[in-house]
């Protein structure tokens, strides 16, 4: 590692370095890959299934599911589509959406998800989130924080996909949930979901700025340069894109090929 | 065809190791009782979580002696993440925990500083390259476990604690993060390990993969 570069906060001179993934993030319905805005007004893009095909061909460093009407145990349940993903696809996939149990959560991991996220459930019962680590490892519990802008500065830790508000403040559920053995947070701006606005970068590095664990950035990549600000100015270790990929815009080459001209190290 | 048993103990993403075997051409067997160890004559050892809990279930299940014993007749054997921490001596994670003692060495916490002294995220998340020890060049099927695998290649590491071997020729590649050397992949006789997934390392794990079930 080279020396910390002067206008950096030395806190985490180190990370400037460090290698950043890119996550093609799939949200689904039933059998299909949907995008909303602000989780909201939901389009149909295509099937889920060939999508993760095609971003595993093209260098997606991690694949995110994400079941937005949390339909774990009903009629197009995401068991199936997770073991037929995980049996064609050789890397890390989460799997979010409905995870009410450890049990939920062992039988996610049966079907070949690597790691799991979740949010309404733990907003209900925290405890949830030391039970799944200390079970399974902090590496496989990924906390998804939906967080939405209420006054400048200040973003409240939403849930049911956005429809309720648990009325705590996103930042100190961030640390909490770190706290209670979370391995990784993933940050989803509601406000700028689907936006192409570009990442909220005072949310983002708010919260790196103050948890140890990495940081997943989520919500309003609509240029492959968003993710550059977002790893250059909040510090987050890995970005979640969703609009951008599936509707074409950029492929994930395009993508890295970009953020390694601006000095970011990707795996190519 | 060739078939590999997976050690099946209750604690390891089996269903992702097998079907990335299956991918290369390799059956699988997966092995839930050590009786069953001799059906097949190379194995597999997966590990995620704690590896004080991996330890307990791999006892409780009896797979102590079996594992000690494949690994002393010379059969190859592969550790995988926690699965691979747990052929050590010893780990210090939430206390001391003793391991197979297959290889020589301890399991320790990451730093959580970089070498400049500033703070680095734990886990260790991501996808890094290795630089491999060829020092004194005279272990060939070291060569084997990466050969044909691009010197640029990545892998995924998912992890908050790392292998320190004792006898630094153990080490076959070590990553960087944080500017501290991390142990990548090891290899004492017929017994590997890698900290990092094969099986979640796109083209290059299936690659190591297919080499270690044809060595």
């Amino acid at each position: 590692m080279t020396d910390a570069s002067p206008d950096r906060s030395p806190a985490w001179s180190a990370l400037k370095q460090k290698r950043i993934r890119i996550i093609p993030r799939l949200d689904i319905k039933g059998q299909n890959l949907i995008k909303g805005v602000q989780l909201e007004g939901l389009r149909v893009v295509g099937d889920p299934e060939k999508f993760a095909q095609k971003y595993y061909e093209e260098g997606a460093d991690e694949l995110i599911y994400s079941d937005v009407v949390a339909s774990l145990y009903g009629r197009n349940n995401l068991f199936d589509m997770v073991a037929k993903t995980a049996k064609r696809i050789f890397i890390p996939l989460t799997v979010g959406g409905g995870i009410r149990s450890v049990d939920d959560v062992e039988a996610l991991l049966k079907c070949g998800a690597d790691k799991i996220s979740v949010n309404s459930a733990v907003i209900k019962r925290p405890e949830l989130i030391s039970e799944i680590s200390s079970r399974f490892g902090s590496q496989c519990c990924v906390v998804e924080i939906q967080a939405k802008v209420f006054e400048k500065g200040q973003w409240m830790a939403l849930y049911e996909n956005g429809r309720e508000n648990s009325d705590r403040d996103a930042i100190d559920w961030a640390c909490e949930a770190m706290e209670r053995g979370a391995g990784e947070l993933l940050i989803t701006s509601i406000d700028r979901d689907g936006s192409r606005e570009g990442i909220d970068l005072e949310l983002m590095s708010r919260i790196s700025s103050i948890t140890r664990v990495p940081i997943i950035a989520s919500g309003g990549v609509g240029s492959p340069s968003d993710v550059c600000d977002a790893v250059d100015r909040a510090v987050v270790d890995a970005v979640a894109i969703g609009d951008l990929l599936h509707f074409g815009r950029a492929s994930i080459r395009e993508v890295k090929e970009h953020v390694i001209q601006n000095g970011i190290d990707v795996r190519l | 065809m060739r078939k590999v048993g997976l050690i099946d103990y209750g604690s390891g993403n089996t269903f992702s190791l097998a079907r990335a075997v299956e991918k290369v051409g390799c059956d699988v067997l997966l092995i839930s009782s050590p009786e069953e160890m001799s059906k097949v004559d190379r194995y597999i050892l997966p590990g995620v979580g704690a590896f004080g809990s991996v330890m307990q279930k791999l006892e409780n299940k009896g797979f102590k002696e079996g594992l000690i014993s494949v690994a002393r007749q010379g059969k190859p054997l592969l550790g995988v993440c926690v699965g691979m921490q747990v052929l050590f001596d010893v780990s210090h994670e939430f206390g001391e925990q003793e391991g197979l003692g297959v290889i020589g060495g301890e399991v320790d916490k990451i730093p959580n500083l970089d070498i400049n002294g500033s703070q680095i995220r734990i886990p260790h998340i991501g996808w890094a390259q290795l630089t491999y020890e060829h020092g004194d060049g005279n272990s060939p099927l070291i060569g084997e476990l990466f050969e044909t695998i691009n010197d640029r290649a990545s892998f995924y590491f998912v992890h908050s604690f790392a292998a320190l071997p004792a006898d630094e020729n153990i080490s076959v590649a070590h990553t960087i993060y944080g500017g501290h050397p991390i142990t990548g992949a090891v290899r004492k006789g017929m017994v590997f390990g890698t900290q990092f997934h094969p099986e979640k390392s796109g083209i290059a794990g299936l690659q190591l993969l297919n080499n270690f079930l044809r060595l």
